[in-house]
């Protein structure tokens, strides 16, 4: 039984009854942790759709001409699938295939490094136009504006570029610290998966309980989950 | 007590069913919101920004529920996170009752840092 209750084999601290009992208090432990984490990120997203309200022209405007639209969808589509192998890991764990769970992990790292590339290129584009946070922010937005003046784009977006400017800058803050603060996520992920791809690959979860597998797990579930409200957030809107 | 862990278990073609719907989820909110970049113009006006969070909060719950197995999890965790989404729902809307009720001309249109270069 994959509850664990009925296997007497699998080790647990003394002051629990059971091995299952164990694992809930750990579960549980995990989700106070990732509440904490929901909260954190909420306040960034509240930043940003205040400051989205006061400056609606120019936030519409940088997401339609200096957002990758395209390489936001990619990330989205290589975390998805990071998550799904995450889960396949903890599955495996589950079943007592720790080598197979260790496999799963490794594609699980792989995605997260092909998502940090992509952010990579997006990073150094905006690096490069001058698309910087507060006072570094450099693009010649006048310019800009004149060119892109009738652009079908903005057209179809029903943007109004005489209020294209104001908040530009701040469009860059909310934006570098949003995604480089799930990126930091994403490295600490990196981090804690490589651990437990370790502890697979020695067969530690072929006998003992695999809750270190499912709370990493979870935490990476929850990397995805803020960049599932990134991303329509800060690319589509 | 003894039955909220893990009672029901889902199969790997089930998840596999999941990740499928949230690719999906995720190519239909792409096409919704930026129908001026693609060939398909699905124009949804208005409902451009609802349907966006809707769709997130789909594909939200897809995760939660199932890859995070919250719907097997004991009924105190799953209190756990809805008072998180209540209490952002709850920080969302007072901020945004303040912000959106403001005179127009309480909002800067100067630059905040003297640094800044240019008309804004």
């Amino acid at each position: 039984m994959a509850d664990g209750s009925a296997a007497p084999e699998i080790p647990f601290a003394p002051h629990f009854n059971n091995a299952a009992h164990e694992k809930r208090a750990s579960q549980m432990g995990m989700w106070l942790f990732l509440v904490n984490e929901v909260m954190l990120f909420a306040g960034l997203f509240t930043a940003f759709f205040m400051y989205r309200f006061m400056y609606t022209d120019t936030f519409r405007y940088m997401a339609l001409m200096h957002l990758d639209a395209g390489m936001g969808t990619i990330n989205t589509v290589v975390l998805l699938l990071s998550s799904f192998t995450v889960l396949a890991a903890v599955l495996s764990a589950k079943n007592r295939k720790s080598k197979v769970a260790g496999m799963w992990l490794v594609a699980t790292i792989v995605f997260a490094g092909v998502f940090l590339v992509v952010k990579y290129f997006e990073y150094s584009h905006k690096i490069h136009v001058g698309t910087l946070p507060g006072k570094y922010f450099s693009l010649d937005l006048t310019k800009e504006l004149a060119a892109n003046a009738t652009n079908s784009n903005v057209k179809d977006a029903e943007i109004d570029l005489s209020k294209v400017g104001p908040g530009a800058s701040m469009f860059f803050t909310l934006y570098f610290f949003i995604t480089g603060l799930h990126a930091l996520h994403i490295l600490i992920g990196m981090a804690i998966l490589t651990w437990l791809a370790v502890r697979c690959f020695r067969g530690e979860f072929d006998r003992r309980a695999d809750t270190a597998v499912e709370l990493g797990g979870m935490y990476w579930h929850l990397v995805d989950l803020i960049w599932i409200y990134v991303y329509p957030m800060l690319y589509l809107l | 007590m003894s039955d909220s862990t893990e009672h029901k278990h889902h199969s790997f073609g089930f998840f596999f069913g999941i990740l499928i719907a949230l690719m999906g989820l995720t190519i239909l909110t792409y096409f919704t919101a930026r129908p001026m970049e693609t060939q398909f113009h699905i124009s949804t006006g208005i409902m451009h920004t609802p349907i966006a969070v809707i769709i997130a909060t789909v594909k939200a719950f897809l995760v939660v529920w199932f890859f995070m197995h919250l719907g097997e999890h004991g009924s105190t965790n799953k209190v756990f996170f809805l008072t998180s989404i209540f209490f952002v729902a709850l920080m969302m809307a007072f901020i945004m009752a303040d912000v959106m009720t403001r005179w127009e001309s309480a909002n800067p249109t100067y630059p905040v840092f003297k640094e800044m270069k240019g008309p804004w």
